[in-house]
């Protein structure tokens, strides 16, 4: 067993095979060979970890991606189908999604961060410039002008 | 509370991810996100149906007139339907991508193909050429400079003839003919004989690499006398030509040609006139145009993919003769045509009961030219309780389902990523239209 400890100090105990899923901890575990010593997760807190255990668990047993697998899917075109699974796990509020997102990130889990990242992209698809900035609290710093300009310049970037 | 803001490398997993418009719109959002994604993202990949508002047109001159930068960035173009007047733009923006990997040039006005052949000779880097609708194809000695490609994709218009061999001399065998892995041409006319010739003792005309050959629906001259062993030594999948060709098959000499195929693309016919040689076949596509005589007893065992497609009317055997031929099947297609509302069910029904006996992982069901009235058919409210949950239900193996009938839609998926090919094949198959968006 493993035991993990957030950013809250809250304590995790998970199974070797569910923690390993992160890259981050898998490589940190073999650095350090056999040991009790919990390992600190200082950019996720108790809430977010627990979702992100929830993922790990449920896809243990599957195998983990290889750099051919991920060199691969570079040069492949990529989906944002998501499992059924999958896409009943990620809903959740904004917050939590992009909070997901950046603890996959910082612990490299790969599936999870592309769950992730279809999901915002699946929420951008068909919104307009207004609607993204407030999906994603980004101010405006174009004027009017400058904005219009962009769009008329890569008009045929309207066409689908 | 504000959502946390994702840091740059996440945001450029989502970027790739999206279609033009999506990133376009994403990059009015603010400055910081501009700079990320104009070139790089917004012109990397592109897809555009020159249909609508002249964008083609305004994309090249984009290209033409602005930053080098841009034109440097595309990776990726597909245009459909192009026309006259946008084939000249079109040809002089292409010498300025020239980074660009894959050219996909759809749907194209039926005029000669010279103009734009010759600026894509200019592409190094490109890896996959598909151009579909020209009405002649001819590899000038300018386009033997395409050392990087890997996969030929030329499907022309009826029997129009394509002429391969760079050199009319055949005096030297380009690299990209040595290289290339993937060769598609459909339907024309090809004389594979009349470019094999051997210049000192070499072989000019051979594909050694190409490993996927597809001749479907084309008019091969000399198919009888065609040694395939000689001109595609590295085939492992291959779509053969017209069935009036079928003697291919029979020839002693293709013997060994067949019994290296993994995949096949084909009629039953020329499967059974060398049924032992091909034992070594996993996915199998029939395009049978005598589904009277197709036999679903008579496929080989090893099979773990079948792609069907026929009339239900010319298909009188049980699909439960699947269980016994091919026991390890792993994938089914079957588009069947020409059926009403009655038939529709029994054969779904009967695809449901027999089919949870094999090891399907990947199911798709295409029902075309319903004669029932189409709106009481997706009033159907059962496909649910008939279809997909006695499926999934008794198929622990599934991984996805795909019913569809006329534009009445059934899909399920239990995950994705996954790099298994059969997978692949599954999307190819099943993705809709306006996806294509976001690719």
């Amino acid at each position: 067993m493993v035991n993990l400890v957030t950013s809250d100090n809250e304590s995790f105990t998970v199974e070797k095979a569910v923690a390993s899923r992160s890259v981050l901890i898998k490589n940190m575990l073999e650095d350090v060979g056999e040991s009790d010593q919990p390992i600190p997760l200082p950019n996720v807190t108790a809430s977010v970890l627990k979702k992100v255990l929830e993922y790990c668990d449920h896809h243990k047993n599957e195998p983990m991606p290889t750099s051919e697998d991920l060199a691969a899917e570079d040069t492949r075109k990529r989906t944002t189908d998501i499992g059924e699974w999958d896409q009943k796990f990620i809903q959740v509020d904004q917050e939590m999604l992009f909070e997901i997102i950046l603890a996959a990130n910082y612990l490299d889990i790969k599936p999870l961060l592309d769950v992730g990242c279809k999901t915002v992209a699946n929420m951008i698809k068909g919104k307009t410039p207004e609607e993204i900035r407030k999906l994603f609290n980004i101010v405006n710093d174009f004027t009017p002008e400058e904005e219009a300009q962009i769009k008329k310049e890569n008009e045929w970037a309207e066409d689908r | 509370m504000p959502p946390p803001v994702l840091p740059n490398d996440v945001l450029i997993d989502v970027f790739a991810l999206l279609g033009s418009r999506s990133l376009l719109y994403f990059a009015c959002a603010s400055k910081r996100i501009r700079n990320l994604i104009v070139p790089s993202f917004l012109f990397n990949r592109i897809a555009i149906h020159t249909g609508r508002k002249g964008s083609l047109r305004l994309f090249c001159r984009r290209i033409i007139d602005g930053d080098t930068s841009y034109g440097d960035s595309v990776r990726d173009l597909s245009v459909h339907m192009l026309h006259y007047i946008d084939k000249i733009m079109l040809a002089n923006a292409l010498v300025k991508m020239r980074n660009l990997h894959e050219i996909h040039l759809l749907n194209t006005s039926g005029f000669n193909a010279g103009l734009v052949m010759g600026s894509i000779g200019s592409l190094v880097y490109l890896h996959h050429l598909d151009t579909q609708g020209y009405i002649q194809y001819r590899f000038t000695p300018a386009m033997a400079n395409l050392t990087a490609l890997r996969s030929i994709t030329l499907v022309g218009r009826g029997l129009y003839h394509v002429i391969l061999s760079p050199s009319a001399e055949g005096s030297a065998m380009p690299d990209c003919r040595s290289a290339s892995e993937k060769l598609c041409l459909r339907p024309m006319s090809w004389d594979p004989l009349g470019e094999l010739r051997f210049t000192s003792g070499w072989p000019v005309g051979v594909w050694p690499s190409v490993h996927t050959l597809n001749l479907c629906d084309t008019f091969v001259r000399g198919m009888g006398d065609l040694n395939l062993l000689i001109s595609f030594p590295s085939a492992r999948s291959f779509a053969s030509p017209q069935s009036s060709s079928m003697i291919w098959a029979q020839l002693p000499c293709n013997t060994p040609f067949i019994s290296r195929l993994e995949s096949f693309e084909g009629t039953q016919e020329e499967l059974v006139l060398a049924f032992s040689a091909f034992s070594n076949l996993r996915p199998f596509v029939s395009t049978t145009d005598l589904p009277l005589y197709f036999k679903l007893d008579r496929l080989p065992s090893g099979l773990q993919a079948l792609e069907l497609e026929f009339n239900i009317g010319g298909c009188h055997q049980p699909l439960s003769q699947l269980i016994t031929t091919t026991p390890n099947l792993a994938f089914l297609l079957l588009t069947l045509d020409a059926l009403d509302e009655a038939d529709v069910l029994a054969t779904v029904e009967e695809l449901v009961a027999c089919l949870s006996h094999l090891p399907l992982a990947y199911l798709v069901c295409k029902c075309r030219k319903i004669t029932s009235d189409r709106e009481a058919l997706e009033r159907h409210a059962l496909w649910d309780a008939v279809f997909m949950t006695p499926a999934l239900e008794s198929m622990p193996a599934l991984q996805a389902l795909h019913l569809q009938l006329e534009s009445h839609e059934r899909r399920w998926c239990r995950g994705t990523g996954q790099e298994d090919p059969l997978y692949s094949r599954f999307l190819e198959l099943s993705t809709r239209e306006e996806e294509a968006d976001i690719c």
